[in-house]
C-alpha cells in the first residue's frame, strides 16, 4: 500500500521566545522524528505521557509550525508553512481532540457546531448542510435530534461520536485520534473502537492512533511506532511489535502494563522520564536502561531493520532479543 | 433563559431587576407619570420650599418645582447618561481588549499597558479638568466617564480572551480552518458576554453615581436640567429646613445604583457558579 502522510527529519521546538534582550532557546518536543503512514492502515503511536505524541500530531496537523524536517502528504510536501496556510493545504488530515467535550463550543448547539465545518469548507445552503449532517450524525450512531442539543446535554460517549461526525463530515483521508478511548468505561470503549472500524471501511479513512493503552493499541493497529523523549525508538507491525520488542524500552512498557492474572509483572521502569530541558547523552534512554554499557552514553541510535518493517533504534538490540 | 431563572431565584437579585425595569419605564413614560411636566423647567416663585402635601408629594424646590415631577423627569437624563457612557467604554475596551487578548507581543503589551496608564487617572479630576478644557457641562462629564471607563472593559476582555484562547474548541476550530477573525467574533466573544454584560450593569450603577457627584460639584448637568445630583446640590443652601428639597432625589439615586449593583452581582453569580455567595 503506498504512503498517504509521511515525515521525515521531523523537529519540533516548543516555547522558543525572540525577546528583545534575551533570546529563551526552546525545547525539542520532537526531534528527528522519521514516520510513514500508508493508506488505509491504522497506526499506532504509543509512548509516556509527555514523550511529544500530542506535538507529532499536532505538527503533523500542520497547527504546530516544525522547526526542520519534512512532512509528506500522498507524495508532495507540505511542511514548512506557517499554521493557516499549512492547515489549507494539509485539509486531508484532520484531528480528533483527547477531550471532545472541551472541544465544542459551549454555547452553541451541536448541530451549528457541525455546520460551521461545512461552511468554512465552502458547502454553504442549509438545505445541503442539514442532509449531510443528518447523514452523518446517523453514521456515527446518534440521533439526528441531537443536533438540537448543547454539548453539556450530552454524555462522554455522544461527544465522542459529535467530535468524529464533525471531522468526518470534511471527508478527510487522515484521521488523528488523540487517545480516543481515554476516560471512557469499557463498554463505551469497546462500542467506539467497533464503530472507528466501521467508519474505516466506510469513508476509506487512515488513523493514527495515539495512546498510551497498549491493549487498545495491541487490539487495533496494524504498525505502531513507540516514541521516547521525542524520537521514534521502535516501529513496526503490531504483531511483532507486541510478541517480540526489540527496545529495551518497548519490553518496559509492555512489562509494566498491568495484568489482570498478576502473575507477570516484569522489571517496572526505574525513574522518571528526564526533562527535554536536559536531553542524556547518546542513546535517550541510556539512564534507565537495564542493557546500558558506556557506549549507549556516547553513541546516539539510529533507526536500523531488524526485520522487514521492523525498526530498532538501539545498539543493543541484538544482545536483547 | 437560565440566567433569568436564575436571577429569579435570588430574591436580592431579583429586587435589583424590578428596581432597574421600573427605572427604565419610568424614564421612558415619565412626561406622562409626573404631575407637573412642565416643572423641568418653569419656576412658581410663589410656592417654594413647601414640605412634602397631598399636592406636592416629595415638596417643593426654591424655585417652588414640584420635586416629585423633577425626580421622574431626571430619570431619563441618568439612564441615558449611564447607557451612553457605559456603550461608549464598551466601543472603546472591548475591541481592545480582544485585540490585545488575541495575540502575545508588544503590540498586546503596548494596549495593556496605555489601559493602565488610563485606569490610574482619577475619574473625577479628569472630569472636572475636561470641564474648564471644554465647557463644563454633561457632555464633557460624559466624554470624561467614557475615557476612564473603557479600562474596566478592557481588562475584563483581554483576561477572557487570554482564557478562552488557550481553551480546547478553540484549538478544535483552528483545526477545521476556522480563520481568526470568526473565532474571535463567533466564538470567543460570546464566551466573554456574561462577563462584559455584568462588567457594563455594575458600571451603570457607578456611572450614575459619578454623573450625580459631578452634578454635584458643578461640572455635570447645569440648571434647569431636572439632575438629581444638581438637585442635592441646589439643596445645600436651604438645609436642614427643607429636608425635603435633597433627601428624594438623593434616595432615588440610592436607589437605582443600588438597583443595578444587586442586578450587577446577581448576574455574575448566575453566570458563574463556581463565584456564586453563600447567603444562607
Amino acid at each position: 500500500m503506498p504512503e498517504i502522510l509521511g515525515a521525515s527529519g521531523l523537529s519540533v521546538e516548543l516555547g522558543a521566545r525572540r525577546g528583545l534582550l534575551r533570546h529563551r532557546p526552546g525545547v525539542r518536543a520532537v526531534d528527528g522524528v522519521e514516520l510513514s503512514v500508508r493508506e488505509g492502515e491504522t497506526f499506532g503511536i504509543v509512548g509516556e505521557s509527555g514523550c511529544g505524541k500530542t506535538t507529532l500530531a499536532r505538527a503533523l496537523l500542520g497547527l504546530q509550525r516544525e522547526s526542520g524536517g519534512e512532512i509528506r502528504l500522498e507524495g508532495r510536501s507540505v511542511s514548512g508553512l506557517a499554521p493557516r496556510e499549512a492547515r489549507r493545504v494539509r485539509e486531508a488530515v484532520q484531528y480528533v481532540h483527547q477531550d471532545p467535550g472541551a472541544a465544542l463550543d459551549p454555547w452553541w448547539r451541536v448541530g451549528a457546531t457541525l455546520a460551521e465545518g461545512l461552511s468554512i469548507h465552502g458547502i454553504p445552503g442549509r438545505a445541503e448542510q442539514q442532509a449531510r449532517i443528518a447523514e452523518t450524525l446517523a453514521a456515527v450512531g446518534l440521533d439526528p435530534a441531537l443536533a438540537e442539543r448543547y454539548p453539556h446535554e450530552l454524555s462522554g460517549g455522544q461527544q465522542r461520536r459529535v467530535g468524529l461526525a464533525r471531522i468526518l463530515l470534511l471527508r478527510p483521508k487522515v484521521v488523528i485520534l488523540d487517545e480516543p478511548t481515554a476516560g471512557l468505561d469499557l463498554s463505551v470503549q469497546a462500542a467506539v473502537l467497533r464503530l472507528l472500524r466501521d467508519l474505516r471501511a466506510r469513508f476509506g479513512l487512515t488513523y493514527i492512533f495515539i495512546s498510551h493503552d497498549l491493549s487498545v493499541v495491541r487490539r487495533v493497529c496494524d504498525r505502531v511506532a513507540v516514541m521516547y523523549l521525542g524520537r521514534v525508538v521502535e516501529q513496526g507491525p503490531a504483531e511483532t511489535l507486541f510478541a517480540a520488542p526489540g527496545h529495551p524500552y518497548t519490553r518496559a512498557l509492555l512489562a509494566a502494563a498491568p495484568r489482570l492474572d498478576g502473575t507477570q509483572t516484569g522489571p517496572a521502569l526505574p525513574g522518571d522520564p528526564p526533562s527535554l530541558r536536559a536531553v542524556p547523552s547518546g542513546c535517550r534512554f541510556h539512564p534507565r536502561c537495564g542493557l546500558a554499557t558506556p557506549d549507549c552514553a556516547a553513541r546516539d541510535p539510529a533507526l536500523e531493520d531488524a526485520a522487514p518493517g521492523h525498526r530498532i533504534a538501539c545498539l543493543r538490540w541484538r544482545d536483547a532479543a | 433563559m437560565t440566567a433569568l431563572r436564575h436571577i429569579f431565584r435570588d430574591p436580592v437579585a431579583a429586587f435589583g431587576l424590578l428596581v432597574v425595569l421600573f427605572a427604565v419605564f419610568v424614564a421612558i413614560f415619565a412626561p406622562w407619570l409626573a404631575p407637573y411636566p412642565d416643572d423641568a423647567f418653569e419656576s412658581h416663585l410663589l410656592q417654594r420650599l413647601r414640605p412634602p402635601s397631598m399636592e406636592f408629594p416629595f415638596g417643593t424646590d426654591n424655585l417652588g418645582r414640584d420635586i416629585l415631577s423633577r425626580v421622574i423627569l431626571g430619570t431619563r437624563n441618568a439612564l441615558v447618561v449611564a447607557v451612553s457612557v457605559v456603550l461608549a467604554s464598551m466601543l472603546i475596551g472591548v475591541p481592545l481588549g480582544l485585540a490585545a487578548g488575541w495575540k502575545e507581543g508588544w503590540m498586546s503589551e503596548v494596549l495593556m499597558r496605555v489601559t493602565d496608564v488610563f485606569l490610574a487617572v482619577p475619574q473625577l479630576i479628569l472630569a472636572l479638568a475636561l470641564g474648564q478644557l471644554i465647557a463644563p457641562g454633561i457632555g464633557a462629564a460624559m466624554v470624561a466617564l467614557a475615557l476612564t471607563y473603557w479600562p474596566f472593559f478592557a481588562r475584563t476582555v483581554f483576561a477572557e480572551t487570554r482564557r478562552l484562547r488557550g481553551a480546547l474548541f478553540v484549538d478544535a476550530l483552528a483545526g477545521i480552518g476556522a480563520s481568526p477573525a470568526r473565532i474571535l467574533f463567533l466564538h470567543v466573544l460570546p464566551n466573554a458576554a456574561p462577563a462584559i454584560l455584568v462588567r457594563a450593569t455594575i458600571g451603570m450603577g457607578f456611572t450614575i453615581l459619578t454623573a450625580a457627584i459631578l452634578g454635584f460639584l458643578g461640572v455635570g448637568a447645569a440648571p434647569p436640567s431636572p439632575d438629581w445630583g444638581l438637585a442635592v446640590s441646589e439643596a445645600r443652601q436651604h438645609l436642614p429646613e427643607a429636608w425635603w428639597f435633597p433627601t428624594f432625589p438623593g434616595l432615588a439615586i440610592l436607589l437605582l445604583v443600588l438597583g443595578f449593583n444587586l442586578l450587577g452581582d446577581g448576574l455574575r453569580d448566575a453566570a458563574d457558579p463556581r463565584l456564586r455567595r453563600s447567603r444562607r
